[in-house]
């Protein structure tokens, strides 16, 4: 009984959006404007086969998702090891702190035109020896401009909780491992890294979601060939509205797996965050 | 006499505040601590008991004068002197023995080693059944028990103890009391105890140690030497006792 009452909660928005989805449809009458939802349904329920000559929705995804990562792991690798930085060394936090602050207020959008001055239509198969083969195609489908704004999305949501959480640690539990004999390796280990863990995991989870937003300005970019970004303004240029729907619709889904995933080593590992007083 | 363990001299601390303000923490602190003493710190609130022990422990390094630990400067925090905080200073993410074993595992002791030194600390405090308890789930006084038995896990030569019983109720308070002497009574460790209740440091400690606020300075330096267990009830104790309260009293008046 409580279960179905549960269920029902769940669902009576989602319902209620779709009833007025498909009361809209009819009655607009025009697929450009509005494709009914049975439209949209069939593009996404095969997503293997291609769309409008651009590749399916699945290779979409694929190249997407693997040009946020490039961006993101990027991100990660800067940001966290600054922020503990920044976190511990007030000297380091001084030095840094103002001057990254100016960049912050900038949407990763803005940075387009630089972007495209500085990096072009190179890719990462720059770096790859060979010109052929499918990988070194591949690789020209990740352009370093795309990867920059997907960068500059998730670098700050990273750097600002990770020194959050590093600041944020009592002194009490780094003294008390000082006179338990710990160095300042082992309590960089030990002691700081853990304590700032459910923060630095949380922006990481935030930057992910941010970096995966950046993902349609990035692949709006001159030269991008592919992505789900790019399959919704192409999509658009040729009035197919079913299809920017479909894009939409797996981006949003995209994004909330990514969460998802998060969320779980969130509730898992970091229980001890909640009940500590 | 054999020489101190712990030797201050001519300690002072000033703190600057946020508005650069000058602030006499400590004052001229002579002190001689000798090994397996039990030495209670008694003071009001902010008279710099708190400030001492950080000193000693070596995590502030910014004074002057000279601490000297078995006859060398004492220059930085070292596993042999340990310490218990004022405030909970257990690690929320790991459990009891988690924690009990973190100074054997700076140390660099194997694994085995070290839950069987934990092991033998926690049973010491009465908590083996709690091994893999998170702190959270443990009360004040079963944390602070942890605490004190992951200071004890590293075998320091000195334990500095901050009003480690500070935030518990009266009879959890007792209780502790003389589990810690029950401890010490079989270790023999040298126990620098910072307390602001009098009941508490004639109860405890082989030597007395009155300080006074701002500056904080050391107002007298009293034996206690009545046999253990004490009974509150003896009238050496209630005389001891009012004679330190009157010591506090016409120094606050002052
Ligand atoms: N970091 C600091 N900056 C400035 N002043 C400080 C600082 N720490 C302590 N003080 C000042 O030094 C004095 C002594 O503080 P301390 O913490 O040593 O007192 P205490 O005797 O431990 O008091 P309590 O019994 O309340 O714990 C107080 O007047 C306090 O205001
Ligand atoms: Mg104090």
């Amino acid at each position: 009984m409580k279960k179905t009452f549960n269920i029902l909660i769940y669902f009576t928005i989602p319902a209620i959006f779709l009833i007025v989805w498909m009361y809209l449809a009819q009655s607009i009458g025009n697929k450009i404007i509005l494709p009914s939802i049975e439209d949209v349904l069939v593009i996404m329920s095969s997503p293997g086969t291609s769309l409008i000559g651009m590749g399916s929705l699945i290779d979409n995804i694929t190249i997407s998702i693997i040009r946020v990562f490039c961006g993101y792991v990027l991100a990660v690798c800067l940001a966290i090891p600054l922020g503990m930085l920044m976190g511990y060394s007030p000297l380091t936090f001084k030095l840094f702190h103002y001057f990254l602050g100016l960049f912050r207020p900038i949407p990763p959008l803005a940075w387009v035109p630089l972007v495209l001055a500085w990096f072009g239509v190179s890719s990462l198969a720059m770096f790859y020896p060979f010109e052929s083969g499918s990988l070194y195609v591949y690789l020209r489908n990740i352009k370093l401009s795309m990867i920059f704004i997907i960068f500059i999305g998730a670098f700050f949501p990273i750097l600002l909780s990770t020194i959050h959480g590093v600041q944020g640690v009592r002194t009490t539990l780094i003294e008390s491992a000082r006179t338990l004999g710990g160095n300042e390796w082992d309590i960089f280990r030990k002691i700081l890294i853990p304590a700032a863990a459910p923060s630095i995991v949380n922006g990481m989870r935030i930057g992910l979601g941010v970096a995966w937003m950046c993902l349609v300005s990035a692949e709006m970019l001159p030269g991008s060939i592919s992505g789900v970004g790019y399959l919704i303004i192409h999509a658009y240029t040729v009035a197919r509205t079913d299809v920017v729907i479909a894009g939409m619709i797996s981006i949003g889904i995209v994004g909330v797996l990514l969460d998802t995933i998060f969320k779980a080593v969130e509730t898992n590992k970091f229980s001890w965050q909640k009940k500590y007083r | 006499m054999n020489n101190p363990i712990l030797n201050l001299s001519d300690v002072r601390k000033t703190y600057l505040t946020e508005k650069k303000e000058r602030i006499n923490a400590l004052d001229r602190i002579d002190l001689d601590i000798f090994e397996n003493d039990f030495v209670c710190i008694l003071g009001p609130s902010g008279c710099g008991k708190s400030t001492l022990l950080r000193l000693v422990a070596g995590l502030d390094r910014d004074y002057q004068g000279k601490i000297f630990y078995k006859g060398k400067l004492l220059t930085s925090s070292s596993h042999e002197i340990g310490m218990v905080f004022q405030e909970y200073s257990l690690l929320p993410w790991r459990n009891v023995i988690d924690n009990v074993v973190l100074g054997p595992e700076f140390l660099g002791k194997g694994k085995r080693e070290r839950i069987e030194i934990g092991m033998q600390y926690l049973r010491l405090v009465g908590l083996d059944a709690y091994t893999k308890s998170y702190p959270y789930e443990l009360s004040g006084g079963m944390q602070q028990r942890v605490a004190i038995a992951r200071s004890l896990a590293n075998d320091p030569q000195i334990l500095l103890m901050d009003e480690p019983f500070g935030a518990l109720d009266a009879h959890t308070r007792i209780l502790l009391q003389k589990e810690l002497l029950t401890i010490w009574n079989k270790n023999r460790k040298t126990i620098l105890f910072v307390t602001h209740s009098v009941d508490e440091a004639v109860y405890l400690s082989d030597r007395i140690v009155v300080m006074s606020a701002s500056p904080g300075k050391m107002l007298a330096d009293i034996p206690v030497d009545m046999p253990r267990p004490r009974k509150r009830s003896d009238p050496a104790y209630g005389a001891l006792v009012t004679k330190l309260l009157e010591m506090l009293e016409s120094e606050a008046k002052t």
